[in-house]
């Protein structure tokens, strides 16, 4: 499975017709085809390319959801 | 817009701008769900369609209400809705409640309603989150609505069999809870 850093991850934030890749709980998951993730953006303050851990915590949802969505990589949450 | 309201809600710490946008977003949502859920309701016919259709044309109207009922917190609030109908339905905080490719399949249809409302659920779970303590309108407005959507949920799960809700179809008028905020 490809494994991101990151800083690697940050490429693909749904910018200029990028990929939406968000990582969650060290994986990272494509949301590109994701109504919810139009344009890198999901419910009005989470960005793609990034590691959303953090902020799961505090979402009115668990992983669950995320796990509806193509496990494409593993995140290195050292680098 | 109500500057005073804006500015209170402001200095209690939450981000306006960004509240607005979780509000238009619902909006769409509620507005879209009522769209798509006439076309769940038309096709919920038969022995086992029509024992469902009269709960999903009650959350129909309850979703259009909440629709009624956000509007004018938007423009309180100094946001407004998209001009392009198009881009309205596109930024929904849910995704399209699509009629299953088996139109005849009932249960299909009760999975597109419950995940329609767990959606809801989690929406204004959050914006309840983010507007407790701090903006008392918005607060009661969202938390009206997410007990209208917490009893749909029940109403669809008891259908497919996830278990005993604790609740009963609507008996008299619709939006017990939100119907204060648009009479």
């Amino acid at each position: 499975m490809k494994k991101f850093t990151k800083e690697s991850l940050k490429s693909y934030s749904g910018k200029n017709g990028a990929p939406v890749y968000i990582a969650a709980n060290g994986k990272v998951y494509d949301a590109t085809n994701s109504f919810l993730w139009q344009k890198g953006k999901h419910m009005a303050d989470h960005h793609a390319g990034q590691d959303l851990s953090p902020a799961l915590k505090r979402a009115p949802h668990t992983a669950e959801l995320l796990e509806r969505l193509p496990l494409i990589g593993l995140l290195d949450e050292e680098k | 817009m109500a500057r005073v309201a804006r500015e209170m809600v402001q200095n209690a710490g939450v981000d306006v701008d960004q509240l607005v946008e979780l509000l238009v977003k619902n909006a769409a949502a509620e507005l879209t769900t009522f769209y798509y859920y006439t076309i769940l309701r038309a096709n919920l016919i038969g022995l086992e369609g029509e024992g469902v259709k009269q709960i999903a044309e009650t959350a129909r109207i309850e979703d259009r209400n909440h629709f009624e009922a956000l509007v004018p917190r938007i423009y309180e609030l100094g946001g407004e809705l998209p001009k392009d109908m198009k881009e309205f339905h596109d930024m929904s905080a849910c995704p399209p409640a699509i009629l299953p490719d088996n139109p005849r399949d009932v249960k299909a249809i009760l999975k597109v309603l419950v995940e329609a409302e767990r959606c809801a659920v989690r929406g204004y779970s959050h914006i309840c989150n983010l507007t407790a303590g701090k903006d008392h309108r918005t607060y009661e407005l969202c938390l009206a609505i997410l007990n209208e959507e917490i009893e749909h949920e029940s109403w669809f799960s008891e259908f497919l069999g996830e278990g005993p809700s604790g609740h009963f179809l609507r008996l008299g008028e619709t939006s017990p809870f939100v119907g204060k905020f648009f009479k």
